[in-house]
């Protein structure tokens, strides 16, 4: 069957069809989620920022220009949704405590999955938000240095320098899973 | 090209998103530069390994509670924390009212400067000033003040501001 691109679902929400924002949100959620989750490191911040996010989508339906794809659309919200909560709020615990940086693992010894999460996480976490959003959606998401300054309502240039500083933050300290 | 020039575009480069004159430069860099080209290689592998970690599973119901929220959302009128929404006001109020919201707003507002400017022009300084050396209390209008009773602070305070200084300040 058909998908109805999101574009003009987005046509039928601002007419108030809520089943078109239904669709909406169960085709998306997967992509606002795994921004914020990746973003935040908590399961409830990220749920609260993929509620709002979906919400002000809704609210500003009247205003969305299908000229513009709806997948940037949603993650410039979710973008700006994410960097709003860390001015706002301080660090939150994350789900996994990161341990790992502290410890001097064996060379010869294969870190596991669980440990190379968390080294991951606590490192991203010791980026600055700007940096760190970059890396979630460059290396993350998979989308190239346009799309991201388009999420992140920045210039190409200005995604370059965030994506250079928060390399040579994070080579150093996951540089032993990185030559695994 | 220097290498702190090729480092920052590594990204742009492994995307194809650079220019083919830049794509040249960056490559003939890359072939006389190890320090570089160990860069793009370890961008590359931090590329994979970021890009290999799991993610959390979407929360079950996710989407069953933002609909609830979005279905009471449209059940009632507009809320208070929409006041500043722009776009929630345009579809509320029809064309002939927010065209007469916009003439009472003109009106107000032109309303409002002709009175500021009458406020703000007050007694002519010119008099004031040519008149401050004579009679301080005829040229600032404070006439009023002559009548305070004998013993009085105001009447100290009257007396002290009438006498001349002898330095002149």
């Amino acid at each position: 069957m058909k998908e109805t691109p999101s574009e003009e679902l987005m046509q039928a929400v601002a007419s108030g069809d809520l089943g078109a924002f239904n669709e909406i949100v169960r085709s998306h959620q997967e992509l606002a989620w795994r921004i914020a989750w990746r973003f935040l490191g908590d399961r409830h911040a990220a749920e609260d920022a993929v509620q709002e996010a979906f919400l002000r989508i809704l609210d500003g339906a009247a205003s969305y220009r299908p000229s513009a794809s709806f997948k940037t659309f949603l993650f410039r919200v979710v973008t700006r949704l994410c960097l709003d909560h860390v001015r706002k709020h301080r660090p939150a615990p994350t789900d996994r405590l990161p341990q790992v940086a502290d410890s001097e693992p064996d060379p010869a010894t294969r870190m596991a999955d669980a440990e190379c999460e968390q080294s991951v996480r606590a490192t991203l976490d010791s980026l600055p938000p700007n940096q760190r959003m970059a890396v979630v959606l460059r290396y993350w998401e998979g989308l190239n240095c346009r799309d991201v300054a388009a999420a992140m309502e920045t210039s190409d240039k200005a995604v370059e320098r965030l994506l250079a500083r928060a390399r040579e933050a994070l080579q150093p300290k996951l540089v032993r899973l990185i030559e695994e | 090209m220097r290498c702190k020039c090729v480092t920052r575009r590594l990204d742009a480069y492994a995307t194809g998103e650079v220019s083919a004159r830049d794509r040249a430069r960056i490559e003939a860099h890359l072939d006389g530069c190890v320090s570089c080209r160990r860069a793009l290689a370890d961008l590359e592998r931090l590329a994979d390994l970021l890009g290999g970690t799991e993610t959390s599973p979407v929360p079950e119901g996710l989407a069953e509670r933002v609909m609830a929220l979005a279905r009471t959302r449209a059940a009632s009128p507009a809320r208070a924390d929409s006041l500043w929404n722009l776009a929630a006001w345009r579809q509320a109020l029809s064309v002939p009212v927010r065209a007469a919201a916009a003439v009472v707003l003109v009106l107000g507002l032109g309303l409002g400067i002709l009175m500021g400017r009458g406020i703000w022009q007050g007694p002519a300084p010119s008099t004031a000033a040519n008149d401050s050396a004579s009679d301080p209390l005829a040229a600032y209008n404070l006439d009023y003040l002559t009548d305070a009773p004998s013993g009085s602070l105001a009447e100290s305070y009257l007396s002290l501001t009438s006498i001349e200084n002898p330095r002149g300040d």
